[in-house]
């Protein structure tokens, strides 16, 4: 066990580097990052100097700016499970995974390193669009809508971040146990873009829904509840990022027992 | 060198490989042969640390491939060529596995030269022929300078002039000294190039002999192996190939 001790501490980086390599080797997961800036700061941007007016007219003392602030976040997310999605499963689709392990025998440097890479791009997006909704809602939003210097402001931009970072690593777990891009996108899909507006709508699942990883994580990025069942934004947090290292870890448990 | 120590390997009911139990000498090329589903590629996947031994073990020069240190430096294999991102460009899939284990980026050009695909490197691996592809899996086996080196079906799909080509090389790779463990369904080509053979059938060994003593006089290696593996050609075993 010795010999697999230091093998760790040098094999990590290398794994890094070529996950790294790969993920920019091909278009898709390239681009990815880009597509979920552009949409999620493009569709806020639209909102926030189309829809503003009306909404605040409609809503009056419960307006909440955030909501178009971060609305973006409804379709840019969407991008975002494709990238992490397609990280792991390119692996799996094209069979590239029997040379991968083969360079890199170790199961726990292999997966971590790729589960790595994607947080730290995850991150990086989510920073880049996040200050992009933020400031450009300042511009665009209607004169005394949000102030950058309010504390409020930045919770909600860091609660983009988040989110975004935890659903890439729950979706490249996901993916990590079901392998292919049909059944990760197939579980996934539904869980973000269906589960959270048809499932809210039944009474007796709500209390049930709000635990839901994109349900629980939207919370903090608005300043209001959207109904009586949501959980706190800072709980929601959590509950999110619990998710992430339940899915994390199965990751890790499967890619080392299974046979590749 | 390759050990096979009493290796098995159970999928549910099927025994795909067993209780295996033989060595690959270096400066030698080593036949593998066996019906389909006798448990080659099972065995092969096992050398390489990719599916779990049910019992038994496979070393090289005593190692478990696990316990391997940047393990492209030592073992090199081919598996399946097909098994390349479409729309990766073939440079860099060699890119990621040099990266993976501190190989400097100029050799993969030089392999990519060794075995002339330099005018296609920058194509997405997608536009490659099968010929293409058999060679960028060559090149990524030669990355790390191995001294073991495992191909599983590295002719097949290739038109003469590919065949020749790999038959020289891997004739050359072992006259440097190399260990190369070879796979093929094709026996003409394996009496031109192996020295040693093994031959399974059902997850067992056959036989374990050089190339001169298997086929002795006047018969083709086709006969021989024919009469010797008759009634293992419907084994499946496992469900994988």
């Amino acid at each position: 066990m010795s010999t697999a001790t230091t093998q760790v501490g040098g094999a990590f980086p290398a794994a890094l580097h070529a996950e790294w390599t790969k993920l920019r080797s091909v278009p898709s997961t390239r681009w990815l990052p880009v597509v979920v800036v552009a949409l999620t700061a493009g569709i806020g941007i639209l909102v926030d100097a189309f829809v503003a007016e009306g909404q605040r007219r409609e809503d009056g003392a419960e307006y909440d700016p955030f909501t178009l602030v971060h609305y973006g976040i409804n379709i840019g997310h969407l991008a975002m499970v494709a990238f992490a999605v397609l990280v792991v499963a390119g692996e799996y689709g094209s069979g590239t995974i029997h040379a991968s392990l083969a360079a890199v025998p170790d199961r726990r440097v292999f997966a971590a390193a790729k589960l790595t890479v994607i947080t730290a791009v995850a991150l990086a997006t989510g920073v880049v669009s996040s200050l992009a909704c933020t400031l450009s809602a300042r511009v665009f939003l209607p004169e005394g809508d949000i102030s950058l210097t309010a504390a409020e402001t930045w919770r909600t931009a860091f609660g983009q971040v988040a989110y975004l970072l935890l659903l890439a690593v729950i979706c490249a777990g996901v993916t990590f146990v079901l392998r292919t891009p049909m059944a990760s996108l197939g579980v996934l899909m539904p869980l973000v873009l269906l589960g959270t507006t048809a499932l809210t709508a039944i009474p007796g699942v709500r209390k049930v829904a709000r635990f839901l990883p994109d349900r629980a994580g939207q919370r903090i990025m608005r300043l209001r509840d959207f109904n009586a069942n949501e959980l706190d934004p800072w709980t929601g947090l959590a509950v999110m990022a619990g998710w992430a290292i339940v899915a994390a870890a199965l990751a890790m448990i499967v890619v080392r027992r299974r046979d590749a | 060198m390759i050990r096979i120590r009493n290796l098995t390997k159970r999928y549910g009911d099927v025994l795909a490989v067993d209780d295996l139990d033989f060595e690959v000498a270096a400066g030698t090329v080593t036949g593998f042969l066996g019906p389909n589903g006798s448990g080659k590629s099972t065995t092969m996947r096992m050398v390489l640390g990719l599916d779990r031994p049910t019992a038994g073990a496979a070393t090289i020069g005593g190692r478990v491939y696990g316990e391997l240190r940047e393990p492209l430096r030592h073992v090199g294999a081919l598996l399946d060529a097909g098994a390349v991102h479409r729309r990766r460009r073939g440079r860099d899939h060699l890119l990621y596995l040099a990266r993976s284990n501190r190989i400097a980026d100029s050799r993969v050009d030089e392999v990519l030269d060794r075995v002339g695909l330099t005018d296609a490197a920058r194509r997405r691996a997608g536009t490659y022929s099968l010929g293409m592809r058999q060679r960028l899996g060559i090149a990524a086996a030669l990355l790390g300078d191995p001294g073991v080196l495992i191909f599983d079906e590295p002719v097949n799909g290739l038109d003469p002039e590919g065949i020749r080509w790999i038959r020289d090389l891997i004739r050359s790779l072992a006259g440097e000294g190399r260990t190369v463990f070879l796979s093929s369904h094709l026996m003409s080509e394996m009496a031109l190039t192996a020295d040693h053979l093994v031959v399974i059938a059902a997850g067992r060994l056959l036989a374990d002999t050089s190339l001169a003593e298997f086929v002795g006089e006047g018969e083709s290696l086709e006969d021989v192996y024919l009469r010797l593996t008759a009634g293992h050609e419907q084994f499946v075993g496992g469900g994988r190939a």
